[in-house]
């Protein structure tokens, strides 16, 4: 997995990282230590381009669930596996996640996203303009 | 006519995409559309997972994987020697357990059970874990 961050700014502040390759139990805590690397340096608000993604499994889930930990200021190490799913239907609750959204999912990212919930919990864009002004 | 391939590969996080790229192609080989192919994929990625970090926790072992197609149904055979494991007795999830009583590597199969039509596991005479998992060609939507 390569990632290459870039940032822009609309009304906030926007990291974006671009991710290329698949994420999966070999490579999803490469995603999570960038993340923690750049909330570190100040990024507040990410928009994750799924883009070049072309498979993600339920380690990916667990990353993308760390990753909005992270960026909520707390700690991404508590949970794994089925604590994301808990977690997650707790913060629905909480309304959607404002920190961190994703841009252009694949259809099969999508169905993943979909299956674990996911989707209710991160706005997904089709389109960068619309993302980056969301925030 | 039976048509079915197969691959022998050492145990390892490293070895999931070359998994993956195996079953993406001998599913589509034997007839399958993008969501079915994706479908056996995810499975093999999650269960395989499993097995390394869960199963063989880091020792050395081989996983073998064969894909077959019997008329209409696609069959990817995931076997293991780690100790036996019965992944199928993972309940499903359910929110209003506490969260220690989760277990790991539980939403992967949660995954495979949403993504597949058909999960079975058997203990081998000769000690090898096999899963197997199924997709049917005919109840597939279009790619």
């Amino acid at each position: 997995m390569n990632i290459t961050v870039s940032q822009t700014e609309r009304v906030v502040p926007v990291t974006i990282l671009h991710i290329q390759g698949s994420i999966d139990g070999l490579s999803y805590m490469d995603l999570v230590k960038k993340v923690e690397e750049l909330y570190e340096n100040g990024t507040r608000d990410l928009l994750l381009d799924l883009s070049e993604v072309p498979f993600l499994s339920s380690a990916g889930v667990v990353a993308l669930h760390k990753v909005s930990r992270i960026m909520r200021g707390q700690n991404a190490r508590e949970d794994d596996g089925w604590a994301s799913i808990h977690a997650i239907d707790r913060d629905v609750e909480n309304g959607i996640q404002k920190h961190v959204k994703l841009l252009n999912p694949q259809p099969k990212v999508e169905s993943v996203l979909e299956v674990s919930g996911f989707n209710r919990f991160f706005e997904v864009f089709a389109n960068l303009e619309k993302a980056l002004g969301a925030f | 006519m039976v048509m079915i391939e197969h691959l022998e590969i050492t145990a390892k996080l490293d070895n999931l995409s070359t998994m993956r790229d195996f079953v993406e192609q001998q599913a589509k080989q034997f007839g399958a559309n993008e969501r079915q192919a994706f479908a056996l994929i995810l499975s093999v990625d999650e269960a395989a997972t499993n097995v390394i970090n869960y199963g063989y926790r880091g020792n050395p072992g081989l996983l073998e994987i064969d894909v077959e197609r019997e008329q209409e149904t696609l069959i990817v055979t995931l076997k293991d020697s780690a100790p036996a494991f019965d992944p199928t007795t993972i309940p499903a999830p359910d929110v209003s357990l506490p969260l220690e009583a989760r277990q790991p590597g539980g939403l992967g199969i949660h995954f495979i059970r949403q993504f597949l039509d058909k999960f079975s596991y058997q203990r081998s005479a000769d000690g090898k874990n096999i899963l197997t998992m199924k997709k049917y060609l005919t109840k597939g939507e279009k790619a």
